[in-house]
């Protein structure tokens, strides 16, 4: 069983299971190598306007994802799409990182190290970006516009509507994976839309 | 009742907008870091699952065992990121090993001891396991 989990191109469930029944490494592997960008997106949305001030705490929130997904994911039990079951775990990841980071006060000594690190990378433009800077700088500030309306809504709001809209989550694993009550996670997501739109009206309406 | 406008989904929560969400997704995704070095990649996972399996990681089913085995598969995972050809990847990993000796709390006596078949936490290494799966860390 594990052998053909691990070999054809299994499903998330299926993965899932080849780890929680026979702890299939590879399955494993396989599973969070596949959603690794989703990894990252949950705990940079979670993580909010910490995120875009210190980017290590995403590398930092994503890493502590993987460790919690190896007994999280051992105790699924298949009542949503691992997908979001997955995005919960880093979510929480983030939020927990981020209540660390407050406490230790790291604040300077994350900043210094994000510095070093652009500073060894030359001027801070992505590797292998090449040629004309200008539209990835356009394209990086419309982004940080963005990320920025959405960072200013609330948590569980931010990580609901980012999930259930840009990720494409279904309402009742959302309800399941965050512990909320399907209705709970209408209003919520409905209430996520009007601020965003509020906002960018605001910002950019008259643009 | 023909003139009578429908409720719109979207308005109640219950429907995806997909405008919005296809905004958002750009943004984050291209603000996330989805594809630098840092990421993890799933080459480098599987080689981590490799690594495990080439040792005899023997995961039983007892709570710390398991969690413990986990941390070090992850942050050995961790130390063969972003390393292109295979044999790197390989020696990447070895010292990702060897990272992880001192990334976690009093590796040096327990982290290679995971790696093999009997082993049980005790003391503060059985402390720090209960503490990262614990109901308290958020799962």
């Amino acid at each position: 069983m594990r052998e053909e989990a691990a070999a054809a191109d299994p499903d998330d469930a299926a993965l899932a299971a080849a780890w929680a029944e026979g702890r299939d490494a590879r399955a494993f592997a396989r599973l969070v190598g596949r959603h690794e960008g989703l990894l990252r997106r949950a705990a940079f949305v979670a993580l909010g306007a910490a995120a875009r001030r210190d980017p290590l705490l995403v590398d930092d929130a994503v890493q502590e994802a993987c460790v919690r997904l190896v007994g999280a994911l051992a105790r699924f039990r298949g009542d949503s799409a691992v997908a979001t079951f997955m995005a919960a775990v880093a979510r929480r990841a983030a939020l927990d990182e981020l209540r660390k980071a407050a406490r230790r006060g790291a604040k300077a000594a994350r900043a210094a190290r994000f510095a070093g690190d652009a500073a060894a990378s030359g001027d801070g433009v992505p590797p292998g970006s090449g040629g004309d800077p200008a539209p990835a700088f356009e394209r990086r500030e419309a982004s940080e516009r963005v990320a920025a309306l959405l960072a200013r809504l609330p948590e569980p709001e931010r990580s609901l509507v980012y999930l259930r809209d840009a990720e494409g989550a279904s309402l009742d694993d959302l309800a399941r994976a965050f512990g909320l009550r399907e209705g709970t996670v209408k209003s919520k997501l409905a209430r996520a839309r009007a601020k965003l739109r509020g906002q960018a009206l605001a910002e950019w309406g008259d643009a | 009742m023909g003139g009578r406008m429908k409720r719109t989904r979207i308005a109640l929560g219950d429907g995806r907008d997909a405008a919005l969400g296809a905004a958002l997704r750009a943004a984050v995704g291209n603000l996330a870091g989805e594809g630098t070095p840092r990421a993890l990649g799933a080459g480098a996972l599987e080689l981590a699952a490799d690594a495990t399996r080439r040792r005899e990681v023997r995961i039983r089913r007892m709570p710390g065992t398991r969690a413990l085995a986990a941390a070090a598969l992850a942050v050995v995972t961790a130390g063969a990121l972003g390393v292109p050809a295979l044999s790197a990847r390989r020696r990447a990993l070895d010292a990702g090993f060897e990272a992880a000796l001192s990334i976690l709390p009093e590796a040096s006596t327990w982290v290679a001891e995971v790696f093999t078949a009997e082993f049980r936490p005790e003391g503060a290494v059985d402390e720090f396991v209960a503490g990262l799966w614990s109901p308290d860390s958020g799962l």
